[in-house]
């Protein structure tokens, strides 16, 4: 009888619980900086050629950012992949590596007659201090995404300002982004849409 | 002393016993807790929405990014106003005739009277000294030879007896500055 209570006890105090502690480790809201997601259900963000990045962690900000404001943290994030989002409808970039999301800040992109180009590229090229003959003006930290000049560079960020199709991000982020990112990586950006188009994440 | 034990675990005992009976999988707990958290985790794009600061509005384009070229300013708005008296409305503007002066006809008021230019009393010159008085200048004779000059003093030295002070001084300074700065610098290392 003595055994078979202690027995009992043990599996409903070990079996169960701490299991799914373990599993489900949440470090995040209220205070917390990042958000974890469970082993096994890593939520993923679809990419406009249908491919699939796994999310396994997100800075966790609760506030709106303003322009100019931006998020980094890289504390206890294996090294790995680095890819870029670039999210053209809610004027938000992120950086990703190893699955965990390790910046994000609010940018300024093109017009709508000086488009910023869509789809899938990568860093063609790195530059820290460039300066563009066509337009005249310094490019600090300045990744290239395509032959014709967009790229990735440090930018005054205000809002209701936008550029001739690069993608303007605050001058630290844009530091902080040159030394994660590497010549090949990858940079997603998304086309603005429509409002009332439904969310892409599974 | 057994019996003192068994009523302290009885209360424990009978905790367990009725968890056990409520929930007769004990695996559902722990689903249940993970559910509860999944529930309680947001996705991605919920986040971004939270984060973002919206859909972009009417923009403006960065001015720094100009093409290169020649600038020019251009007003906003065409300004009209009525050309400036006498400089024809069409044309080149940046040249005009002057206007055409008028040929000039005296009036007459325009110049007084001939036979009397003056008006008011009439003005006569103060006498100057007795009429016919000439001074007469004494003769002079050669001038007297001038005294010799003295001797200019010989050439003082270039730069200079101050001037070299002054230089030394300078470069004493400047030693001393360097020297307190080398030894700043090796504090600082050590």
């Amino acid at each position: 009888m003595r055994s078979s209570i202690l027995a009992l006890a043990v599996c409903l105090s070990c079996g169960a619980q701490p299991q799914a502690a373990k599993a489900v480790v949440v470090h995040a809201p209220p205070g917390g900086v990042r958000i974890w997601y469970p082993a096994g259900n890593y939520p993923q963000l679809v990419l406009p050629d249908g491919r699939r990045e796994v999310v396994r962690s997100m800075l966790n900000v609760v506030n709106p950012m303003r322009f100019g404001n931006f998020v980094w943290n890289e504390d206890r994030i294996p090294k790995g992949p680095v890819w870029v989002r670039v999210d053209l409808t809610r004027q938000l970039l992120s950086v990703f590596r190893a699955g965990h999301e390790i910046g994000s800040a609010v940018i300024l992109y093109g017009t709508p007659h000086k488009f910023t180009p869509t789809g899938h590229f990568t860093v063609l090229e790195k530059r820290k201090d460039y300066y563009s003959r066509s337009y005249d003006a310094p490019m600090p930290y300045m990744l290239r995404l395509t032959s014709d000049g967009v790229a990735i560079h440090g930018s005054n960020v205000r809002p209701g300002w936008a550029t001739h199709g690069c993608i303007g991000v605050p001058l630290d982020f844009a530091r902080l982004l040159f030394a994660a990112a590497k010549k090949g990586d990858a940079v997603i950006i998304l086309a603005a849409e429509p409002e009332q188009k439904k969310s892409n994440v599974h | 002393m057994k019996w003192k034990r068994v009523l302290l675990l009885a209360p424990l005992l009978v905790g367990l016993f009725v968890v056990a009976v409520a929930e007769p999988d004990p695996r559902a707990i722990g689903m249940a807790i993970k559910d509860k958290i999944l529930a309680e985790l947001k996705d991605p794009l919920r986040l971004y929405d939270e984060r973002s600061p919206g859909r972009r509005g009417s923009v403006t384009l960065l001015l720094k990014k100009s093409k290169t070229g020649p600038r020019e300013r251009v007003l906003p708005t065409i300004r009209e106003r009525e050309p400036a008296p006498g400089i024809p409305a069409s044309g080149d503007p940046l040249f005009a005739m002057p206007p055409e002066i008028p040929s000039f006809i005296p009036g007459p008021g325009d110049f007084p009277p001939l036979d009397n230019p003056f008006t008011g009393p009439p003005f006569f010159p103060p006498p100057f000294g007795p009429p016919g008085f000439i001074p007469e200048v004494p003769p002079t004779g050669p001038n007297p030879p001038l005294p010799p000059l003295p001797p200019l003093p010989p050439p003082t030295p270039i730069p200079e007896p101050p001037t070299w002070m002054m230089i030394l001084g300078i470069l004493a300074f400047a030693a001393g500055v360097r020297w307190q700065g080398r030894h700043a610098d090796l504090c600082r290392i050590r």
